[in-house]
């Protein structure tokens, strides 16, 4: 199990692309992956849950993943929250 | 008689055409109790719509993604996404099971039950993603109730060319398929403008006008309409004079855009040879990718506000992240930060900012550099980010709203200090970065020969400038017909700054709206700005005019009509600026 | 004078203050004062007692040259059934029924004469009733 800290940095936060963008890196891990904001925990692989965390721009995440490919996830989703889901912005 | 009717400009536009009424197919959405034998071939009912609708959904988002691009398509996967999640794709699941509900009242238990937490979130844009849940449940139920057959409108043709479509709601998906038939504009009774639906209107290009309420019962099946997406008006039955103003409308901006391709090429210089450079204010990533497109000669203004506005003070790391990712998309040019300008009508609760809040003239009051000079920690780092941002690009420093010597003075022993600390952290950064600063403050832009031998470069606000000078509030509609930028005082204001700029021998540019408006071109050239920065669509425009201006001959009009006695009042300054142009 | 530019004068015949409400939030609505529309109210029990010479002349004076449509909220009220009988340029119309929608189709579309005006008018009031679901 692997934990850290993110820190959402592109100007519209977890908005809906990006959040779907998020889910999707999540989906392709077969780790459990958990995203935590202050006291509220919910499943990466949800777009529900990743929207209702309302992350906006300058929040920091704990990410955990868990399971056999635990470190590639925490990997592949640091590199995605870092290059802004791809949007540059 | 023309009937004109209003509601959200969501897409810019224009469209003529006649219109169409969609009829919305009502959907019954039956409610029982199955009997315990009956669950499983439900639960597979259920299932199967859900796939009918994914596919739907799928399709749709491949021919989009083909005509419009990555965003009009990345919306529709939300929605997907949204089909798959385990709150819609297997919680109803337990509602059939458990409580014996039939599938569409096993859903629409569980739609309430996810819209219920939405509600909590405060954040406006998040919370209005429930609409897309709404929307991805009806389109199941429809699956449910009809079959994969079932539509969602009962008469659309299949060709919609010139043709407005006027329905009740539009979700994404239903717009997208508008699209594919080529609709000429769209318009809804109901329906916000930052819903996913018109954000896709805009991307796809398609005029539309959201929130027009009654519009199926006021206006006829067939009737001819003009619809203007960038003022949200729709005219119905419009008589001749309308029709032809939006005829010749669209013949210009389609003859104007054409022309200014041509000048995208040439070399932004004046007639008489001067080099200009033309710089564009940017900080979002379109913005910055359209001045890489032109091109600027640079970014002249880089506002740093929104960092500020997100929540919690940004942090030097954020900050970083967010200069370099600005830096490697402009590959090169040179990038001028602007540091924080928070004050009258950018407020913030995040922030201590209750200082704002009581003092009785925002504008006036403790803002920009004089509320970073109170709160060095916050001001320091964003210096510090800044300077460690040099060292990935070209980038310039700007004050905003300088005041007096000290401040400055201040600023750069600030910046000695961050310059300091990061060297002893192995911090690298442009030991030569420059410093510059706004002149917008009328006492300042009197006093450039004191202010300016402590800068590297100068740039002139004069939205805010001509709000000082003139005593008038750009946000009061009563009084902003005072700020006009051809009173005698202003150019005669403009006139010092740079003239003083010039003995100093410091770079001034204007960033002001005033630089982005080719009225005004030809008199700030006449003035002796020889730099402008402005809102980078605005760029070829201005650029068409410079190609266009001798200086010389323009600036001795301008003399001219600063020496005029009396009749200084009834004669056009642009005008005559034109004019000098022509004869000579 | 063209009369082709005369228009359809419209009376708001209704009980209580109905009718000036409903103009007040179509003049909202469309962002302009409603030009042509006159207006009379009655009480609750006055519509049935009233004086055919007051219907005669509001409908005078909402006369535009081209015929009055008349819109009251409720229909079978006796002055209705004998507005078709008052003098005016040309012929008069009466409507029941009135709701914002056909209030404000009316109102554009009255350079139709009265009985082509009525049956706009009614086809704007009825597309606008519906089941409205979320």
């Amino acid at each position: 199990m692997i934990e850290k800290e993110a820190n959402i940095i592109n100007k519209l936060g977890l908005h809906a692309r990006a959040a779907s963008k998020l889910v999707n890196c999540a989906s392709s891990y077969s780790s459990a992956v958990w995203l935590k904001r202050g006291d509220r925990e919910v499943n990466g692989k949800s777009i529900m849950g990743v929207l209702t965390l309302a992350a906006s721009q300058g929040t920091t995440l704990l990410i955990r993943t868990d399971g056999k490919d635990e470190q590639e996830a925490m990997d592949g989703l640091q590199q995605l929250i870092n290059e802004r889901f791809g949007e540059g912005e | 008689m023309t009937l004109a009717l209003t509601g959200h400009a969501v897409a810019r536009g224009i469209a003529i055409g006649q219109c169409h009424l969609a009829e919305r197919n009502e959907l019954e959405i039956g409610e029982y109790r199955i009997e315990p034998g009956e669950v499983d071939q439900e639960i597979q009912r259920f299932r199967s719509a859900l796939t009918s609708a994914r596919e739907q959904l799928e399709h749709l988002a491949g021919q989009v993604s083909q005509d419009s691009g990555a965003t009009a398509s990345e919306i529709i996967q939300v929605h997907i996404q949204m089909l798959a999640d385990s709150s819609i794709r297997e919680a109803p699941e337990q509602g059939i099971r458990e409580d014996l509900f039939n599938a569409e009242w096993a859903l629409q238990t569980q739609l309430e039950k996810i819209l219920a937490e939405f509600r909590h979130m405060t954040d406006e844009y998040i919370r209005s993603r429930g609409e897309d849940v709404v929307q991805v449940v009806r389109l199941v139920q429809r699956k449910l109730s009809e079959g994969s057959e079932g539509k969602e409108f009962s008469n659309i043709p299949d060709r919609l060319a010139d043709t407005l479509v006027i329905a009740h709601e539009l979700t994404p998906g239903e717009l997208a398929g508008l699209h594919e038939r080529g609709v000429a504009g769209v318009i809804t009774e109901h329906g916000s403008p930052y819903s996913h639906t018109a954000i896709l209107a805009s991307s796809l290009g398609i005029p539309a006008v959201f929130g027009v309420r009654m519009a199926q019962s006021l206006i006829r099946e067939g009737e001819l309409l003009i619809l203007d997406g960038r003022l949200g008006v729709v005219y119905a039955n419009p008589d001749d004079a309308f029709i032809n103003h939006y005829h010749d409308i669209q013949r210009i901006t389609s003859g104007f855009r054409k022309s200014l391709e041509n000048i995208r090429s040439l070399p932004s210089n004046s007639l008489d040879g001067e080099i200009i450079e033309l710089q564009a204010n940017a900080e979002r990533e379109d913005e910055l990718g359209l001045a890489v497109d032109i091109p600027a000669d640079g970014i002249g203004l880089y506002r740093t506000e929104f960092l500020y506005l997100r929540g919690e003070a940004p942090n030097e790391e954020t900050q970083l992240a967010e200069y370099s990712t600005a830096l490697k998309r402009l590959s090169g040019l040179p990038l001028t930060i602007r540091t924080m300008d928070l004050g009258a009508d950018k407020t913030n609760d995040a922030l201590d900012f209750n200082l704002l809040r009581s003092s009785i003239n925002p504008a006036l009051g403790l803002r920009a550099i004089r509320l970073c000079l109170r709160d060095t920690n916050l001001f320091k780092t964003q210096l510090r980010a800044i300077l460690r941002a040099s060292a990935h690009g070209k980038v310039k420093c700007l004050i905003p709203m300088l005041t007096s010597v000290n401040e400055i003075l201040m600023v750069k022993s600030l910046m000695q200090e961050a310059r300091e600390e990061l060297t002893l952290e192995g911090y690298p950064f442009d030991q030569s970065m420059l410093l510059g600063g706004m002149i917008e403050v009328p006492a300042a832009a009197l006093a450039i020969e004191d202010l300016g031998q402590h800068l590297d470069f100068l740039s002139v606000g004069t939205n805010d400038l001509l709000q000082y000078a003139l005593a008038a509030d750009r946000v009061d509609e009563q009084v902003a017909h005072l700020l006009d930028p051809l009173h005698p005082g202003v150019v005669r204001l403009l006139q010092h700054i740079f003239n003083a700029s010039d003995s100093l021998r410091i770079p001034v540019t204007v960033c002001g709206e005033m630089a982005g408006d080719r009225r005004y071109t030809r008199l700030l050239l006449a003035l002796g700005l020889r730099s402008f920065s402005m809102h980078p669509g605005r760029i070829l425009e201005v650029k068409q005019v410079v190609t266009e201006t001798h200086i010389p001959r323009a600036a001795a009009a301008l003399l001219h009509w600063l020496n005029l006695g009396n009749e200084r009042h009834h004669t056009p300054l642009l005008r005559l600026l034109d004019q000098s142009q022509t004869s000579h | 004078m063209n009369k082709d530019s005369l228009k359809t004068g419209l009376l708001v015949l209704t009980h209580g203050d109905i009718g000036r409400s409903l103009i007040e939030v179509a003049e909202f609505i469309l962002n302009q004062a409603l030009e042509d529309v006159e207006v009379l109210s009655f009480q609750q029990s006055a519509m049935e007692e009233t004086n055919d010479d007051e219907i005669g002349q509001a409908i005078k004076k909402a006369d535009r040259g081209r015929g009055v449509l008349i819109l009251t909220d409720v229909g079978g009220a006796s002055p209705c059934n004998h507005a078709t009988r008052f003098r005016c340029s040309e012929e008069v119309a009466v409507v029941s029924g009135l709701n914002l929608a056909m209030l404000i189709r009316a109102w554009s579309y009255r350079q139709h004469p009265p009985r082509e005006l009525a049956d706009l008018a009614i086809e704007g009031a009825i597309r606008d009733i519906k089941a409205c679901r979320s």
